[in-house]
């Protein structure tokens, strides 16, 4: 018997011989993409959760102090704030993964790529700028529950100071932050898809 | 670029199913496998340089990737890896006994029976594999022998 005579009938009876077209390639792009994007996706609901936790919290901390009115105000904003970013996060975890069946697979791979970036812009966008306003709701906390006012305790020259201070200090810091966090979590997974995407682009 | 690649990867599919009909057996692996292959090779492709020939790089990338793709799965749903036995296969066509054959060889075993059934040199094949020349020569030698054996034993002693 020659064994590359059988051989040869191996190769005809037992492997597959169906045509590989550039549909597979890219659905083989494609599919490493799915994974990618229900990981940022599933990343992302952990940010909701968060933010709905804090959300809870800051409502907590209202209702506990509800007979003193500059307390529930600025608790009662930071809840407002915080349950606006959570179903502004919502909007975009929606809408990923739920695109119209239509829609190409670069497209749809297109279309995460930009609602994951927007929801952590639109995070950014919220979240940052509400960062001073609670550090000089945080600071006058103490005093509020003791009964002063807003008005006396920033007419103090120390504690104005050390609010200006404070938010000098940790604003930025808290970005910085903040970014590298999202970088940790988001980064390595944007870039994937991003490339993923680079790579359909030049097949198709 | 893409389009020479497509090409390419049309011309030589059949280099794809082999290593993927030799290395899963059951359809799910296959398609990820499939999957794996094209992706990896798509991939390597700006790297391919023509002083080897497209079947080899393939077959090294597809290989690499099977290989790879192994350690990751549960090997309890792969091929198994048993020492060659024809107890139960006497009954086999012949090439149906050189597959099973083949089959139950090691992953590297494998590698290097269908390089050299597929009529590689013993030089493309250390390419591929990265071995030297010398030992793929003994290893090859040593496995037709165990797999000439064997068939001859499944035939009553005539190959």
């Amino acid at each position: 018997m020659d064994i590359f005579e059988q051989w040869k009938i191996i190769e005809k009876e037992k492997f597959n011989h169906s045509p590989i077209n550039k549909e597979d390639i890219m659905e083989a792009i494609y599919q490493k993409s799915t994974g990618t994007m229900e990981i940022l996706k599933t990343r992302l609901k952990y940010k909701m959760m968060w933010v709905l936790f804090f959300t809870g919290c800051f409502t907590g901390l209202a209702l506990w102090q509800f007979d003193n009115l500059p307390v529930v105000l600025i608790f009662g904003a930071a809840a407002l704030l915080y349950g606006l970013a959570y179903f502004g996060l919502r909007t975009y975890y929606l809408k990923m993964g739920s695109e119209k069946k239509e829609l190409s697979t670069l497209d749809v791979m297109k279309n995460n790529y930009k609602l994951i970036n927007g929801a952590l812009k639109f995070e950014g966008n919220i979240m940052y700028p509400t960062v001073p306003l609670m550090l000089l709701g945080a600071i006058a906390v103490p005093g509020l529950i003791e009964g002063e006012t807003l008005l006396s305790i920033y007419g103090e020259p120390k504690t104005l100071t050390i609010a200006i201070v404070s938010i000098i200090i940790l604003v930025p810091l808290v970005k910085f932050f903040g970014d590298k966090m999202n970088k940790i979590a988001y980064g390595s997974f944007i870039n994937k898809l991003e490339d993923n995407i680079k790579e359909m682009e030049m097949v198709g | 670029m893409e389009e020479q690649y497509i090409s390419l990867i049309q011309k030589h599919e059949g280099i794809i199913h082999k290593v993927i009909g030799l290395y899963v057996d059951n359809d799910e692996d296959r398609k990820d496998m499939h999957q794996e292959i094209l992706l990896q090779s798509w991939k390597s492709y700006a790297n391919f340089k023509e002083d080897s020939t497209f079947s080899t790089w393939l077959y090294k990338v597809s290989l690499n990737t099977a290989l790879t793709f192994r350690k990751k799965e549960d090997k309890r749903k792969l091929v198994s890896e048993t020492p060659i036995t024809t107890t139960s296969s006497e009954s086999k066509e012949d090439y149906e006994m050189l597959y099973f054959l083949i089959k139950q060889l090691n992953e590297v075993d494998r590698m290097l029976m269908t390089l050299h059934l597929d009529g590689y040199k013993n030089q493309e094949i250390a390419e591929i594999t990265g071995m030297t020349s010398n030992h793929i020569n003994v290893k090859i030698h040593r496995l037709k022998a165990t797999i000439i054996d064997q068939l001859k034993k499944a035939n009553n002693g005539h190959i």
